[in-house]
């Protein structure tokens, strides 16, 4: 009995259940007067109504006037209207949670709400037609002072403010004294913030499982093109035995990285295979003999990374053919000689994840912590910086506690930014950092910032201090069609029907895509396999999947306050419909992200992102033949 | 198996939002409104906005037959257009009336320039605009809510004409500048909306709370309401027309009188007739705001709100294209300029 009863003030709807009880009695103080006990008061100033908080006992002691029966039901129906837009406000507060199952409370308390309301409004309706009865009886002038009452929201909106403070106190203490919530969040509204930008349903399940290791699939599958630049050619020919590590692809040219061969076996061939991105491309089929072998390669140079020159490290990360890691897969030691050459100020970390059900980020840094401070130590040495910045979204507090205590006294700040796509975008991160803006067509070191992501840090980490080239990948498998979505650690080339294999494909799989629901392809082949920027598999459903069809455009504007890069997509789409790209570049539509805030929010599904691609094309190859013209 | 797989391009979620569900978002705001028209006078309203709504859906539905068009009128946009028109109209107009006004509002104003999003003035307001210049004896015999409520409400018969004392509405004693009768309907109950006028729009609060709900859910933005409400405050608190009565007091009744309301949260806000740019509807708002004041002022007629709001709806496409927004990391107009002229 006692542990039950104890359970049950523990549970979280119990301070819910008895903050609404002493509502419910708080709201009965502006209809007790002290000298009647019952009716309205004259006028309901903050002062007369602490003054007659006294007379609830009144209320329930007092001699209840004789009322007209008309009057009676008004009265019961004023009350119940009361109630019900106290329901309605209490839903709206809980609608603000963080919880999930507070939020769903606070619908169904307001769905009631509203019930209740639709029925007293009804009776009303159905009372005025016999009102004059009322007044007659009552006095005009007094059922109107009674109907007035609802109009008395200002002085119980300071109370609800009070008592959903405390609620939100309350639902803290519940998680064990834990305030970082409400902290991060207080200290993600004050920092700088970007225009535009959509609140995207996160669904971040797995955010709380541990980063689990996959084993190595028997053929693996090696694209020669895996980042933006020159496509690498091959170093191996068929026949060939490889080994962990062995480098088996390179190029001259300065904008790429090499490949590395992830399994130890037998190179079979060198053949068209599908990639991610790219629909297909020249790819290194190898096959696996299980038995792990490294190359000679692996072995370290130095001992301490601290008296490598620039040139060498920046070497290193070549060799170890390190790429961004955040989806456009930029090879950064091309970025960071590029940076070199402007004055670099600010070294930004990209933590902050914005796309929905992705959590490989997060669980790199609750789980490498040491590797990712480690890794941002070298990148301050090869920049020579004091300071460093890791901007992380405010619904990540595990992540930002874990930063703060690891970045104590090491001159890297934490910067809780608000969770708002697209907060990972370059330029939007930059703007919410340290509030500059990067010009448009320009790169962010011409405002001194240099940005990596994460796990860009950890691959340097991994290159410097311990040798290892990029091999593998961190990669959330989530969404409706798996049965056990999961962070996996993946060895690159591992084909994408493996991964899916280890967490249960369901049948009624849709749409397979490879990154964020916002900015992923979707891929029409399981052949293609785990490349250096797949952050995520996510298999949706019917359920996820929209294929709405599209509406004409009712200008509502959603669109212009949505994009981030302050264009207006429905008018660049409108000239795209025309085929006229000289207005389209008038709107700047060649600046545009591709973030997809725009078709996010667009209520008659246009797909504007799909105009916004093709106006961009038409307008750069418009400049490009100007340009040859003159 | 693999060839069965969907392809689409990104975003491959996207929001709730419907045209249905923010149709449908504005219905609800509308509803506090309408329960108010109800109880302030008579049921006879709700049949006036029934007759409105099901008269606007029947031509929608009726062209799209005719012309062999897709079925639009799962969009609620006409339920929407009904209930305002409804709301435009005093509670004593004759029944056939709503049915006209919804034939022009959507024939001619709506459909022939294509539909949802292309017409270039709000019909609800056109055809309120239609029935106010064709039977002007009809929508300016207003009765006073309370006597509605009083002697009245029980005895308006529903579908033949109404004979009532005609009372006036606090507007038109602005407009006849009589200090003394104008002071002696209180502020709160044109508030409240205890007062004459059209159905929807006397009560300013029942009005504010639906533009509330419309803000939260993020179907208006506040530029244009704030603007708007903001320059017409402004101009009769400097420049009150009136003596006899306080700044503060011609300043109020200035805003919670007439259509100002209904105009500043749910017609000028029309997503098909208001510009797209932050600026641009700012910009829209504070016209608004001016021609109502001039109208109010120097025109002929006591209610400005309808006239401004349909002359602003003809330049927004010209406040659009004037207004683009300064691109992230560009330079805007008057930086560029400043740089010209520093050269």
């Amino acid at each position: 009995m006692k542990t039950k009863m104890l359970e049950q003030i523990k549970s979280r709807y119990f301070y819910i259940r008895l903050l609404s009880f002493a509502v419910l009695v708080m709201s009965f103080i502006p209809f007790c007067n002290p000298i009647t006990g019952y009716g309205g008061t004259q006028n309901s100033s903050l002062v007369t109504i602490i003054k007659n908080i006294g007379s609830v006992i009144n209320y329930f002691s007092a001699e209840i006037p004789q009322f007209s029966s008309y009057s009676n039901v008004l009265f019961i129906m004023v009350i119940l209207l009361y109630v019900a837009l106290i329901g309605i406000l209490f839903g709206f507060l809980l609608l603000f949670s963080h919880d999930k199952s507070y939020r769903q409370h606070g619908k169904n308390s307001i769905l009631y709400a509203a019930a209740v309301m639709t029925v007293v409004f009804l009776v009303l309706c159905v009372l005025y037609f016999n009102i004059n009865l009322a007044m007659y009886k009552f006095g005009s002038q007094a059922v109107y002072r009674k109907l007035l009452i609802i109009f008395r929201i200002p002085v119980f909106l300071i109370i609800y403010t009070l008592i959903s403070a405390a609620i939100l106190v309350l639902s803290a203490l519940e998680k064990g004294f834990n305030f970082s919530d409400i902290k991060y969040r207080i200290k993600s509204d004050l920092s700088h913030r970007f225009k535009g930008g959509v609140h995207v349903p996160y669904n971040k399940v797995t955010q709380t499982m541990p980063i689990e290791t996959l084993a190595p699939a028997k053929v693996m599958i090696y694209p020669l093109s895996q980042h933006i630049g020159a496509a690498c050619q091959s170093l191996v020919k068929p026949g060939d035995l490889v080994k962990i590590g062995q480098k088996i692809a390179d190029t001259d040219a300065f904008v790429s990285a090499p490949i590395h061969a992830t399994v130890s076996g037998k190179v079979l061939k060198v053949d068209y295979a599908p990639h991610p991105t790219l629909n297909s491309c020249q790819a290194i089929y190898v096959e696996n003999d299980f038995e792990d072998s490294t190359h000679e390669s692996l072995k370290l140079t130095h001992t301490d990374y601290r008296e490598l020159s620039n040139e060498q490290l920046i070497s290193i990360i070549r060799q170890a053919g390190i790429t961004g890691m955040g989806g456009a897969s930029f090879p950064t030691h091309v970025k960071i000689q590029s940076a070199l050459k402007d004055n670099i100020d600010m070294l930004i970390i990209n933590a902050s994840e914005c796309e929905p059900y992705l959590s490989n980020d997060n669980r790199i840094i609750l789980e490498n912590k040491d590797e990712l401070i480690e890794g941002i130590n070298i990148l301050r040495q090869i920049f020579g910086l004091k300071n460093a910045y890791i901007g992380i979204e405010s619904n990540k507090p595990k992540a930002i506690k874990v930063l703060n205590k690891a970045t104590h006294k090491t001159g890297i700040r934490v910067v809780v930014l608000r969770a708002k796509y697209p907060q990972g975008g370059e330029k939007q991160l930059i703007k919410a950092v340290c509030n500059r803006k990067v010009p448009s067509g320009k790169l962010p070191s011409s405002v001194g910032c240099c940005i990596f992501n994460v796990d860009t840090v950890c691959a340097v980490y991994r290159a410097v201090v311990t040798g290892v080239p990029v091999m593998r990948r961190i990669v959330t498998v989530a969404g409706d069609g798996v049965e056990n979505p999961r962070n996996l650690n993946v060895r690159l080339g591992t084909p994408f029907s493996n991964v899916l294999e280890a967490c249960g494909l369901k049948e009624d799989t849709k749409e397979i895509i490879m990154g964020g629901p916002m900015m992923g392809v979707s891929q029409y082949s399981l052949e293609a396999p785990v490349i250096k920027s797949t952050s995520g598999l996510l298999c949706f459903t019917d359920k996820e999947t929209q294929n709405d069809e599209n509406a004409s455009c009712i200008r509502c504007g959603g669109c212009v306050s949505a994009c981030p890069m302050n264009l207006t997509p429905n008018y660049i789409a409108m000239y795209t419909k025309l085929r006229d790209f000289d207005s389209c570049e008038k709107l700047n539509a060649s600046d545009c992200i591709e973030c997809g805030c725009c078709s996010f929010t667009c209520p008659a599904k246009i797909p504007l992102v799909q105009y916004m691609r093709l106006a961009k094309q038409n307008v750069i190859e418009n400049r490009k033949r100007q340009v040859n013209k003159n | 198996m693999s060839d069965l797989y969907y392809v689409s391009s990104s975003p491959h979620i996207k929001s709730d939002k419907t045209v249905s569900s923010v149709m449908r978002d504005v219905i609800i705001a509308l509803t506090p409104a309408m329960l108010g028209a109800v109880l302030f006078f008579s049921f006879r309203a709700l049949v006036i906005i029934a007759v409105s709504v099901l008269s606007c859906v029947l031509f929608e539905f009726l062209y799209d037959v005719i012309f062999k068009k897709t079925r639009t009128i799962n969009d609620l946009s006409a339920v929407v257009t009904g209930i305002l028109l409804g709301f435009n109209m005093p509670v004593t107009v004759p029944i056939y009336l709503p049915v006209i006004g919804a034939a022009f509002a959507i024939i001619v104003v709506k459909m022939l320039y294509g539909g949802l999003g292309k017409n270039i003035a709000n019909p609800a307001l056109c055809g309120r605009i239609f029935l106010f210049l064709s039977f002007s004896s009809y929508m300016t015999t207003w009765i006073d809510a309370s006597t509605a409520v009083n002697n009245t409400a029980f005895s308006l018969p529903l579908f033949s004409n109404v004979d009532v004392v005609s009372s006036a509405t606090p507007l038109s004693y602005l407009k006849n500048a009589d200090a003394s009768i104008v002071s002696s309907v209180p502020i709160s109950s044109a508030f409240i909306g205890t007062v004459g006028g059209c159905l929807g729009e006397t009560s300013a609060i029942l009005l504010i709370i639906g533009g509330l709900y419309l803000l939260y859910k993020r179907v208006i933005t506040w530029h244009i309401p704030v603007s708007y409400l903001a320059t017409v405050a402004v101009i009769t608190f400097i420049f009150p027309n009136m003596t006899g009565i306080t700044r503060l007091q011609f300043m109020s009744y200035n805003l919670l009188c007439g259509g100002l309301m209904l105009g500043a949260i749910f017609m000028a806000t029309d997503y098909a007739t208001s510009p797209v740019t932050p600026k641009g509807r700012i910009i829209y708002g504070i016209g608004c705001g001016l021609l109502t004041v001039f109208i109010r002022y120097f025109g002929g007629y006591p209610e400005g709100v309808s006239f401004a709001i349909l002359l602003m709806n003809f330049l927004t496409w010209f406040i659009d294209k004037h207004t683009i927004p300064t691109k992230f990391g560009g330079e805007s107009k008057y930086a560029k300029l400043f740089k010209k002229a520093k050269e």
